[in-house]
């Protein structure tokens, strides 16, 4: 059973200048002390997210809207591991899978192989289940014999059916999308978001982040509206949210 | 997973040499000019015969661009990686394992050179040779620690990477890797507060027929213990901020 579990989580940024980048200006302030230390140390403090509570199980599907700045992307950050919560209680039950930037980690003067070895690598995949799933990939991004030539020989198409198909192989309890994802040409598209679909619809807990709002009502179960990195109130007062057993999927039950 | 770092080692020195044949081996013959040209000039300005000195030199800069890579390869390991540590909660230690082995890879590609001259110029090796692996252990040990606290600190404070490119530089002049110890005469005991010298002289020794002094692998053991206690409670500490400073 995975949960998302959080409690008043908060994360503050510094947001340091250049003084507060540099050591010599850090020893200085210290050595001085008193009243020179005073109106330094004042770096500014962006509140990325204040107070985020809630408790997702089983079949959510979690739609985060909130305009640029809201905390949507920190949340997903926090959820993955990456940011640490500066203070409120966060407990994550279950294997979680970043689709965020696909492409990222792989180098496009390797082949396709040795790129789907790294990014694999990179998610956490074994060596073994690397090699399982090579073959599905090649398949579906219909690469053909290009999987063995540089990435850079590749169109964008390509690059972006591989980066998709491997992304999308896994099997993760948790998923964390920053928008939704389509790639390819038209043709492709509806064979894309079949797969994703698929891919989805194993996870036990998905989180779309995303602007458009008739997306995630039609892709989640729930919606939870973020604004200056707050969860608007009426869900945030919501002390422990229940997941409906039958999550709502592609609009149908 | 357990090999990712070594993964992303081998990445990077195949993104640094895209395309070239040679590859990495640019790198040796780098070295084998640097010694190569060093080499006859310093030899005849000490007036020592070449045969008793290009080992030497060969030996030291090979071991100085091991340890002095290290440190900045380390030193920028958080910072090079911004994008990957802000997506994946990958461990911290894994990009200071990457930078340390991408380090690695390069000292193997450059004892080319070692050899080579070794053929020219053959010295007798003794029985000691066999602590070099262990040297270079301590090595490699020394760097995980003090590479953790220089990729912490660089990150948080963006003017030390130009600090720890300075002090290297003058590190390179004041560690006996162009001179020998012997020419300070009885102010040698000097070098012993310089800690490059001592893990340098740990690998050096062996190779060059000099004897290590056990006080040496106690300085080391000694530098490797408290840096890893630091690198313990800065990362304790400071860890879980390191990637809001990225």
């Amino acid at each position: 059973m995975a949960r998302v579990f959080a409690k008043l989580v908060s994360v503050d940024f510094p947001v340091y200048d250049s003084k507060h980048r540099s050591l010599k200006n850090a020893l200085v302030r210290t050595m001085t002390g008193g009243s020179l230390s005073q109106d330094t140390s004042n770096h500014v403090i962006v509140q990325a997210l204040r107070e985020i509570s809630f408790d997702f199980q089983s079949g959510a599907r979690v739609g985060l809207i909130g305009h640029n700045g809201s905390g949507k992307t920190t949340l997903l950050r926090v959820l993955s591991g990456v940011y640490i919560p500066t203070r409120g209680e966060l407990k994550v039950e279950g294997k979680i899978a970043t689709m965020i930037n696909l492409t990222l980690g792989m180098d496009f003067d390797l082949s396709g192989r040795e790129n789907i070895l790294i990014r694999g690598s990179i998610m956490g995949m074994s060596r073994q289940a690397i090699r399982n799933v090579t073959e599905d990939i090649i398949e579906f991004a219909d690469l053909g014999d290009f999987i063995d030539l540089p990435m850079r020989t590749y169109s964008s198409g390509m690059s972006m059916r591989l980066a998709f198909a491997l992304a999308t192989c896994g099997n993760a309890d948790i998923i964390l999308m920053d928008e939704w994802m389509s790639a390819g040409d038209a043709d492709f598209q509806s064979k894309a978001e079949k797969r994703l679909l698929t891919h989805l619809k194993k996870a036990e807990i998905v989180f779309i982040a995303s602007h458009n709002t008739s997306l995630v009502t039609q892709q989640c179960n729930w919606i939870v509206r973020m604004t200056h990195g707050r969860i608007d109130k009426i869900e945030a007062n919501i002390p422990r949210i229940v997941a409906k057993q039958e999550p709502v999927v592609n609009g149908k039950k | 997973m357990i090999h990712l770092w070594a993964l992303l080692a081998w990445v990077e020195i195949r993104q640094r040499y895209r395309r070239s044949k040679i590859g990495p081996f640019w790198l040796t013959i780098t070295m084998a000019c640097t010694v190569a040209g060093i080499g006859p000039l310093y030899a005849l300005l000490f007036g020592i015969r070449i045969e008793n000195y290009l080992f030497y030199l060969t030996v030291g800069m090979v071991v100085w661009s091991l340890i002095s890579g290290i440190v900045t390869d380390t030193s920028n390991s958080f910072i090079s990686s911004e994008a990957l540590l802000k997506e994946f909660d990958l461990p911290a230690a894994l990009f200071i394992f990457r930078s340390i082995y991408r380090n690695f890879i390069i000292f193997m590609h450059n004892l080319v050179v070692v050899a080579v001259v070794y053929l020219i110029y053959p010295v007798s090796l003794g029985i000691s040779l066999l602590t070099v692996p262990l040297a270079l252990f301590m090595i490699f040990w020394a760097g995980v620690s003090i590479g953790s606290i220089m990729a912490l600190l660089c990150v948080r404070f963006r003017d030390v990477q130009l600090v720890i490119g300075n002090v290297l530089q003058i590190v390179f002049f004041m560690t006996p890797i162009m001179w020998k110890p012997s020419m300070l005469g009885e102010k040698a005991w000097l070098l012993n507060f310089n800690p490059v010298y001592v893990f340098l002289q740990s690998v050096r020794g062996p190779l060059t027929g000099e004897s290590v002094d056990s006080s040496l692998w106690l300085a080391m053991l000694g530098i490797c213990l408290f840096t890893t206690l630091v690198a313990s409670w800065m990362m304790g500490v400071y860890g879980n901020r390191m990637r809001y400073w990225l």
